[in-house]
């Protein structure tokens, strides 16, 4: 059959073949999950795997299985074993979602990259964790400069490399693939986790960001206890993302880089592989490299733009906030000071300020953060401004002061008289904050505040005790 | 598996349209150029291409932005989709992987009827280092899940475009960067393994055989599942032989047996070609005197190869490497 395609001349991207991929005929074969809005007991996992079955542009989900992402895969082959998601097609039976067993994490990373470079209208995701990660990191740093903002890696936070082995949640994961190009939210709940997959894609896919995505959730605590989620109707669900996706259609913003870094206005991003004439995944000489790393660079922190117009419309569809740069907790008035935090502990500390408050006489405020790639850093700086000090709560090892508290003290810094800093290890491996580490640390950050200064680069605690001393 | 005809003697090819044009840098007397223009030939098909090409030295000297000129076919992008070629390059070891994703895109997009042409060339191009070295999982496991791509897999027995360091096929005593003087370690039978793990269809064939070469082409392409083509490619730059003996030293290593030119579907007999019988086959030694990563052990004197003093046993394991490879491969055909 002849495929004669209106060509659209796009650029240094090669040609775009307009209709050889009819997304209208993917649309109209959807099987929908969940017609009508629904209650249900589920885990993080589940609830990060839900949207994958509701959107009629994921047909492929790739897996490989590794604690504790693997409920996410399980589930999927689950829910689209034999005939659950075909559809009657041409008198045949056609299944509408496949899942993709691959060999190992790597495999995975690389095979998303072939579905989502063949056509970048589809969103296609996996799961992983810990050591799963960072045996994509080849493919996974490589998928982070790609522009491909149709990948969705669903990172299900975990201790980071052996030496112990730990399965517990622990953000090591997360934080040490900080710079890998991908847009990163940490989420906490199961409706957060839902939510927050409902609208990346909208973000990935902007023309001007063509970032992929990773949403986040802790090990265990998250990913397998069971909580109350509101899954939206299929039809919701897709709606919505059809008109985020339409933000970024009308191209009537300047455009500042695009993915070549050739800054013209209004054209296209790149064509896929089957509906385009084109190359990807070029080589350069360190000349043009740099012209590729402002492009990117530039396309991330577009995010910062992108992410609040995809939140308030979600909002809009659905009446939750979208998905916030960080949550704030009696920060307004300005109380004398802040803890900086994220994670499933976080709601601990929210539970415990008007005690702490009670107890110390001092108004306390709570930062849970959320978007942890672009760092938010004007906005986290103009919301802790004018507090006396700060707490930042690490979960994750490193070998300074944290990598959270470095984010937040560089932060606090570009806006000029930043207050005292103080920087907590706690939680790591997925251990329990409890009441009196919190107690503790906002204690401490209350003294530092007095004080002027940080008592030390940082503490390591559990259970309101010193573990460590530097 | 429908069975390729013989193609009469080029002149199908002559009628295609190339997809490999002017504008490469490959090393001049590189015979990876002529497997290009062969691939680029043979797609012209009807239906749409997709190229996935691991990190090697035919990615670097066809893709390098942007002069991004190599591959497509025509001045300018062509009116067509059909005619249209689509070159995504990843990791070193991840072509089959990347390939195996293109193909399921779409496979379900046609199933779905959202894409109405035929299903399209899905090709992956890997060197023997990317393949057989840091890449033996993917290969192994694409092969396993019967994906259906034709993997090209590029045999110059170096990570070529690296600086010409060691890799698996290297046959024994091969002087690279990192193992220099080679040693005794047979290389890695890459055929059986093919075999084993489940291809559709593997071959082994240099395009200095170039009827053949282009048959075999065609044939990897109409594989249901995945095809595997191990193409030996004499480097000139790695290897340091003489200009214009390229070709002649690709039939060489078939003649000798070192690489056969071998092709088998899975559940067929399959069939070595080239290789004279024992008595008439030629000894190694003519063939590696050509080549100066072998000058250790034997190099040219007054046009006839002659061993370095010392050094007869590791043309006598080399030799023998050679004759149990190629009753090795007859084995592999039978099988």
């Amino acid at each position: 059959m002849s495929l004669v395609q209106p060509r659209n001349l796009n650029g240094p991207y090669g040609a775009r073949y307009d209709g050889a991929i009819d997304l209208g005929a993917l649309q109209a074969r959807h099987r929908t999950v969940y017609p009508e809005r629904t209650r249900i007991s589920v885990d993080g996992n589940v609830a990060a795997a839900i949207p994958f079955l509701q959107w009629w542009r994921s047909p492929i989900v790739a897996g490989f299985p590794i604690t504790p992402a693997t409920k996410w895969l399980e589930y999927l082959a689950a829910e689209t074993a034999g005939d659950k998601t075909a559809v009657q097609w041409e008198g045949r039976r056609v299944a509408t979602k496949r899942v993709k067993l691959l060999e190992s994490e790597h495999a995975a990373a690389d095979y998303m990259a072939g579905v989502a470079s063949s056509c970048r209208d589809l969103i296609v995701g996996t799961a992983t964790s810990s050591v799963g990660l960072d045996h994509m990191t080849e493919s996974v740093r490589s998928l982070g400069a790609s522009g491909l903002g149709n990948v969705v890696l669903v990172n299900v936070c975990r201790a980071t490399a052996n030496y112990p082995l730990c399965i517990e949640g622990d953000p090591s994961d997360a934080l040490a693939h900080r710079d890998d190009g991908f847009i990163q939210v940490m989420c906490r709940g199961k409706q957060q986790i839902y939510d927050t997959l409902l609208q990346l894609p909208a973000v990935g896919l902007h023309p001007q960001v063509l970032t992929p995505t990773m949403p986040a959730y802790y090990g265990i605590k998250d990913s397998h206890r069971s909580g109350q989620l509101w899954i939206e109707p299929d039809g919701a669900v897709n709606a919505f993302l059809e008109e985020a996706l339409a933000l970024g259609a009308t191209r009537s913003d300047p455009r500042d880089q695009d993915f070549l870094d050739m800054g013209v206005p209004g054209m296209g991003g790149p064509p896929g592989l089957l509906d385009g004439d084109t190359a990807m995944g070029n080589c350069v000489t360190s000349a043009w490299f740099q012209g590729f790393k402002v492009g990117q660079k530039a396309r991330i922190q577009k995010a910062l733009e992108v992410l609040p117009r995809v939140a308030q419309l979600f909002e809009a569809h659905f009446g939750r906030p979208g998905i916030p740069f960080f949550e704030t907790h009696r920060l307004d008035p300005t109380p004398d000071v802040a803890l900086v935090c994220m994670g499933p502990d976080a709601g601990t500390a929210q539970q415990m300020l008007p005690s702490i408050e009670a107890q110390t006489g001092a108004r306390v405020g709570l930062v849970v953060l959320r978007l942890l790639s672009p760092f938010p850093s004007q906005a986290l700086a103009h919301a802790l401004r004018g507090v006396g000090a700060v707490g930042v709560v690490n979960n994750a090892h490193h070998s300074g002061r944290g990598h959270l508290a470095l984010d937040v003290v560089d932060a606090l810094a570009e806006q000029g008289s930043a207050p005292p800093v103080e920087s907590f290890f706690c939680g790591l491996g997925g251990a329990d904050v409890s009441q009196a580490t919190w107690q503790l640390m906002f204690k401490t950050t209350l003294e530092a505040a007095r004080r002027g200064r940080p008592s030390r680069r940082w503490h390591m605690l559990h259970d309101g005790l010193e573990l460590a001393e530097e | 598996m429908s069975v390729a005809k013989p193609l009469p003697v080029f002149k199908d090819f002559a009628m295609r349209e190339d997809a490999f044009c002017e504008g490469h840098t490959l090393c001049p007397g590189c015979e990876e150029a002529v497997t290009f223009h062969t691939l680029g030939r043979a797609t012209d098909n009807g239906r749409k291409t997709v190229m996935v090409m691991g990190t090697s030295c035919g990615e670097v000297s066809t893709l390098m932005y942007p002069n991004v000129i190599a591959w497509g076919r025509g001045t300018e992008e062509p009116d067509r989709v059909e005619k249209s070629v689509g070159v995504i390059h990843h990791v070193f070891e991840s072509a089959p992987t990347v390939a195996e994703g293109v193909r399921d895109t779409a496979t379900v997009l046609q199933d779905l009827g959202a894409w109405k042409g035929e299903a399209p060339n899905v090709v992956a191009w890997s060197g023997d280092g990317g393949a057989l070295s840091i890449g033996l999982r993917s290969v192994l496991h694409t092969i396993h899940r019967r994906a259906r791509i034709a993997l090209f897999v590029n045999i110059n027995e170096v990570f070529a475009n690296t600086g010409f360091q060691y890799s698996p096929t290297a046959i024994p005593y091969a002087d690279s960067s990192t193992l220099p003087n080679g040693a005794a370690a047979e290389p890695l039978d890459h055929i059986g393994l093919c075999l084993t793990a489940g291809a559709g269809f593997v071959a082994q064939v240099a395009p200095a055989f170039a009827p053949l070469f282009a048959e075999v082409v065609k044939e990897a392409l109409a594989c249901p599942t995945t095809a595997v083509v191990f193409v030996p490619s004499p480097c000139i730059a790695g290897w340091k032989f003489r200009e214009g003996l390229t070709a002649e030293l690709g039939q060489l290593a078939c003649r000798t047996g070192l690489f056969p030119c071998f092709r088998k579907r899975a559940g067929e007999p399959g069939e070595l070609k080239n290789v004279p019988d024992k008595a008439k086959r030629p000894t190694v030694d003519h063939y590696l005197a050509l080549q100066q990563r072998f000058e250790h052990v034997i190099r040219m004197k007054d046009g006839k190869p002659t061993v370095v003093p010392g050094h007869e046993s590791q043309v006598a394991t080399i030799q023998a490497y050679a004759d149990r490879n190629v009753e090795r491969l007859t084995k592999w055909a039978a099988w």
